[in-house]
């Protein structure tokens, strides 16, 4: 069974779903399957009305992925804060996030490729989370936390497949430049 | 997004209510990405066309290169100030907006002034009397600034099918009130008047 045999099952079992554009414009150019807490969090209810601009926020920038809009990325050892997709290090982890910023501090998308132009969201961030509450600096172990909290919501999808490795950005999606 | 929970986004839109911040986000930021990728898209043509860098646009609009590089990496880092610098300083202008009726689909494009040749066409046509007063022997000129042929009044209209940069050199207008018009909208609305050369041909 093919990876995408694989999505097609989660997708019926509803673990997975398929974003599909509000206002179908163009044609998908690519696909992205949202974990079902990364739907609940894009779909709402929301607790207040933040949450629920940082959602419409995200929406539109996954949809712009959907749409094949060129794609301003970075991949380690770049830290480009202001990209809107990054591979996080270690790269051979293979998991990247969508980094939306509005309204600060913003949210993180986290989840990875299966294919080409092919994402799993896996889990969603509220940035304030990363940081240290008595420090407000990022505190690397909650990012460690959430990169293994991916790969494990992975495993549980995919329990016999990696996910996509490369060494550059457009082994992984097509249309997409690094930073100007 | 499932089919029910885009038919809630878009009814939320339709009703008469308020529409909730969730939804005014995401259009906020649809829009951003919509201009995002002009700009990207004429970046990445310059870049090919005549290797235009970052510095350049950065000095020509007196910012700092990180600050081109900040713009250009996240939509949401653009103002309708930014979006103007950055097309004025790629030589640009962005002129126009298509509104999209969100129930119907009907566009709308604002503001609609864009040339219509045969329209100019039609104007100097009109102001026969006053090309009239022109001197014997004067050469008479289209609206697109050629000669045209007492005998053959079809020349203005074989020179819309030359290519577009080659007309655009030639485009002047006897009366200055027209040179004001037209000579800002051939500069900022290229695509409009390539399209409009097709429908006449």
């Amino acid at each position: 069974m093919s990876i995408r045999a694989e999505i097609h099952v989660r997708t019926q079992e509803g673990r997975l779903q398929a974003l599909a554009q509000s206002m179908s414009s163009v044609p998908d150019k690519r696909q992205i399957f949202l974990e079902s807490t990364v739907v609940g969090m894009l779909n709402g209810p929301w607790v207040s009305s933040r949450d629920g601009r940082r959602a419409g926020t995200a929406r539109a920038l996954l949809e712009s992925f959907l749409r094949g809009d060129q794609v301003v990325g970075r991949m380690p050892p770049s830290k480009n804060v202001n990209t809107v997709i990054a591979l996080l290090n270690p790269a051979d982890d293979g998991v990247w996030e969508f980094r939306i910023g509005d309204p600060r501090p913003g949210i993180r998308i986290l989840g990875r490729f299966a294919e080409k132009d092919v994402f799993v969201a896996t889990n969603w961030v509220n940035r304030e989370n990363f940081r240290d509450p008595v420090t407000g600096q990022d505190d690397p172990r909650k990012w460690r936390d959430e990169m293994i909290r991916c790969k494990t919501i992975w495993n549980q999808l995919f329990p016999s497949y990696n996910p996509l490795i490369g060494g550059s950005l457009h082994e992984f999606i097509s249309n997409a430049r690094f930073p100007i | 997004m499932n089919s029910s929970a885009t038919q809630d986004f878009l009814s939320e839109v339709h009703s008469n209510n308020r529409i909730s911040a969730g939804t005014l986000a995401y259009f906020q930021t649809r829009l951003a990405t919509n201009i995002h990728q002009a700009l990207l898209k004429l970046f990445c043509k310059l870049e090919s066309d005549r290797s235009f860098t970052r510095r350049e646009l950065a000095d020509r609009i007196g910012r700092k290169p990180e600050q081109i590089t900040r713009w250009f990496s996240y939509p949401g880092n653009l103002t309708l100030g930014t979006v103007s610098d950055i097309c004025v300083g790629m030589g640009y202008e962005l002129e126009s907006v298509t509104l999209v009726n969100l129930k119907s689909g009907k566009r709308l494009q604002c503001p609609d002034r864009h040339v219509d040749w045969s329209r100019l066409a039609d104007l100097y046509q009109r102001e026969e009397p006053i090309g009239a007063r022109l001197p014997i022997g004067t050469p008479r000129r289209s609206a697109l600034g050629e000669q045209i042929s007492e005998t053959n009044p079809g020349a203005k209209r074989r020179s819309l099918d030359q290519p577009l940069d080659d007309r655009t050199t030639r485009t002047e207008f006897q009366r200055s009130d027209h040179r004001t018009a037209a000579t800002v909208q051939l500069q900022t609305t290229q695509h409009v008047s390539r399209t409009h050369i097709g429908q006449e041909a």
